[in-house]
């Protein structure tokens, strides 16, 4: 990726570090604090306002009116990485959530995914797939504890989750639906129980993976992880289901990660010129492919999806879902990664029947509060 | 006499050096801290006794506390029962005992590692060896590792596990008990258990004391296998967030460094307090030869 760079800028020398991606965010952390961070790095949407309102990335409006062309950018995109109307990052991905199938499961049950029904049509669908398929075979992997994919839920109930200042939106009723909703699948037998899904959490572990469930969700790049762990089968991409059939505006396409500069760079021009690069030539695009998302231009989109396979069904999805989607929310607010934790906690307390989804409703609430407030 | 004293600080230097600068000066870093907001990415700012205020209402910190006192007060004493018991028994004058020895002392050497962590997740894991074995004899468990219930008892059994380091400390003890005042019980007529209860034990009581206290500590300050085994969340259902843990989940994942340094400055506070205590209760049980005190 550095290496095209340097190619194009001979007088910029450059010079990357790796890590585990689990080690990514304490080693960031902790080079920021010290002052010995790296000029350019991946942010997460879950950390974003996180670490630009704490004055740790550089304003890149000038920079964008220069040296980086963040014009080839989807507008939904662009415009998520601005925080108090400056533009402190720039989208390196196009994001969307999704709904994936796995291919072989279906053929053999002779069943297929509708891409317009409601949570009850999906209810119905899952338990239904459940009792056909047997014993330890589900519907669904347990979406319970995953806020994103809620998100979708929520957002066609109350809006978005957070207002523009980062104050949470939802309410008592939404939250409770949505655990008793997995509560009932998961008694119904149609998603899994859940020391089942409290030993997944990965890719390979996913209930999907190993052919025990038909489907699960995620951003919608993530096809391209699923699909070579799933031999006997294509794993195709549909949206999530919905409140009024047909109604997509639960869906939103964003971004999840991006460029950033650091508060304290020396070069910031050769900074902002190595963003323009990651973003806008194509040896970094090919470099990049699907892994932090769909790319957020329309000639690298085009560039990928002669690819193929899961690479060009991600794709498809994104340009698919982009007109109908909802408006896409704001940057996430700071603390967003504890309520991403809290609320998976409180799905589990449900599941392991150490609470009752209003109960766990009210835990969530009460703890997402104090993360978003602090 | 002045100048030598000069020269020994001299030489102590290095060590000084790093004392301070590695040691004592991150210490009193991080008591400041705990009394401020440090967020890691922004300057401190000074608020007082609010971090350690926030520990009395906060829900989670007391689930850590539950989690920690309950795996100290039952992994420590399981552990200490499981090596002195090995020791006696490669105390019997067996062949090839420096083999066994060797053997038995391994799981110490690694049982801290990330490699067993993950071992640890495999073999407890659902599909994994224990699943399977029990699968055998007709009998089916929910996965232990990730059931609230039992997760916690997974980590007990890898910290018993590690039973080898305290058990050469009660090795070499056992090596130390005079034969002939267990001879003398013998001739007495006091069998094997007799011998050991009323001779053996009382005479290594120092080193089960020394054992105890390293091995309290030890456990307070356990991360790395809840860390690995839960991904770093201490769950299913915060049934392994052991106190480094959550304190590491606040300081690094919430960047709430403030209250992490608190946290780790009560942590502190209360592994002294244990080991004070056990100091102090000591005195009743524990026998000096020599008639010295604990």
């Amino acid at each position: 990726m550095l290496k095209g760079f340097t190619a194009a800028n001979p007088a910029i020398a450059t010079s990357g570090t790796g890590v585990a991606f689990a080690d990514y965010w304490d080693k960031l952390a902790t080079e920021t604090a010290g002052g010995s961070g790296p000029d350019v790095f991946r942010m997460s949407m879950t950390y974003f306002t996180e670490y630009a309102s704490r004055g740790a990335l550089r304003d890149l409006t000038a920079d964008a009116a220069s040296t980086i062309d963040a014009s080839t950018l989807d507008a939904d995109v662009r415009d998520s990485g601005l925080v108090g109307g400056k533009l402190m990052g720039i989208g390196q991905s196009s994001i969307a959530p999704a709904l994936f199938s796995h291919g072989g499961m279906l053929q053999a049950a002779g069943a297929s995914v509708p891409d317009e029904w409601t949570w009850a049509d999906f209810q119905t669908w899952v338990t239904d797939f459940a009792k056909n398929a047997g014993p330890d075979k589900w519907g669904t992997t347990d979406l319970g504890g995953n806020f994103q994919m809620f998100d979708v839920f929520a957002r066609q109930e109350v809006g978005n989750q957070f207002d523009p200042e980062g104050k949470l939106l939802l309410d008592q009723a939404v939250v409770e639906a949505w655990y008793a909703m997995w509560d009932g699948l998961r008694r119904g037998k149609a998603a899994p129980p859940q020391d089942v899904t409290a030993a997944g959490g990965t890719f390979e572990t996913n209930p999907m993976s190993k052919g025990q469930a038909a489907l699960t969700a995620g951003w919608v790049q993530q096809v391209t992880f699923f699909q070579p762990l799933i031999a006997d089968g294509t794993v195709a991409v549909s949206p999530l289901p919905q409140k009024v059939k047909g109604d997509l505006s639960g869906l939103f396409v964003k971004a999840l990660d991006f460029w950033c500069v650091s508060a304290t760079t020396k070069a910031p021009e050769a900074a902002a010129a190595l963003v323009d690069h990651l973003i806008n030539d194509s040896a970094a695009t090919k470099e990049i492919g699907l892994l932090l998302g769909v790319p957020p231009t329309g000639s690298a989109r085009d560039q990928l999806s002669s690819a193929g396979g899961a690479t060009t069904a991600a794709i498809d999805y994104v340009e698919k879902v982009t007109p109908k989607a909802g408006k896409a929310p704001g940057p996430w607010p700071k603390g967003y990664g504890e309520c991403l934790s809290a609320f998976g906690r409180a799905n589990e307390s449900v599941g392991f029947g150490q609470a009752t989804p209003a109960q766990a409703a009210q835990t969530f609430l009460s703890e997402a509060k104090a993360a978003l407030g602090a | 006499m002045h100048r030598r004293r000069w020269k020994a600080y001299l030489f102590l230097l290095p060590w000084l050096i790093g004392l301070v600068w590695f040691t004592l000066g991150p210490m009193v870093w991080s008591l400041y801290y705990s009394f401020t907001d440090f967020s890691l990415l922004q300057a401190p700012n000074w608020v007082g006794g609010d971090n350690y205020a926030r520990m009395l209402t906060d829900a989670r910190f007391h689930a850590s506390v539950r989690v920690t006192l309950i795996y100290v007060a039952v992994s420590v004493p399981l552990e200490l029962v499981a090596s002195l018991g090995l020791a006696l028994l490669l105390n019997q004058g067996i062949k090839g005992l420096a083999v066994y020895r060797a053997i038995y002392y391994v799981p110490s050497l690694l049982g801290g590692s990330v490699a067993i962590a993950v071992l640890w997740r495999q073999i407890f894991g659902p599909d994994g060896l224990v699943d399977k074995g029990l699968e055998l004899v007709g009998v089916h468990v929910p996965a232990l590792i990730s059931s609230p219930g039992t997760a916690l008892g997974t980590l007990v059994a890898l910290r018993v596990w590690q039973f080898g380091a305290p058990m050469l400390i009660f090795l070499a003890a056992l090596r130390q008990v005079p034969a002939d005042v267990l001879e003398a019980a013998q001739i007495d007529g006091a069998g094997p258990v007799r011998r050991f209860f009323a001779v053996t034990l009382p005479l290594i009581t120092p080193i089960v004391f020394f054992n105890l206290v390293l091995q309290v500590i030890g456990a307070f300050q356990a991360f790395t296998p809840a860390y690995i085994i839960s991904g770093g969340s201490g769950g299913p259902a915060d049934s392994t967030l052991f106190y480094t843990l959550y304190l590491y989940q606040r300081a690094f994942g919430s960047f709430q460094m403030g209250y992490g340094a608190a946290m780790a400055w009560v942590l502190l506070i209360v592994i002294g307090l244990f080991t004070l205590a056990n100091f102090l209760v000591g005195k009743y049980w524990v026998y000096y030869e020599d008639g010295g005190r604990v």
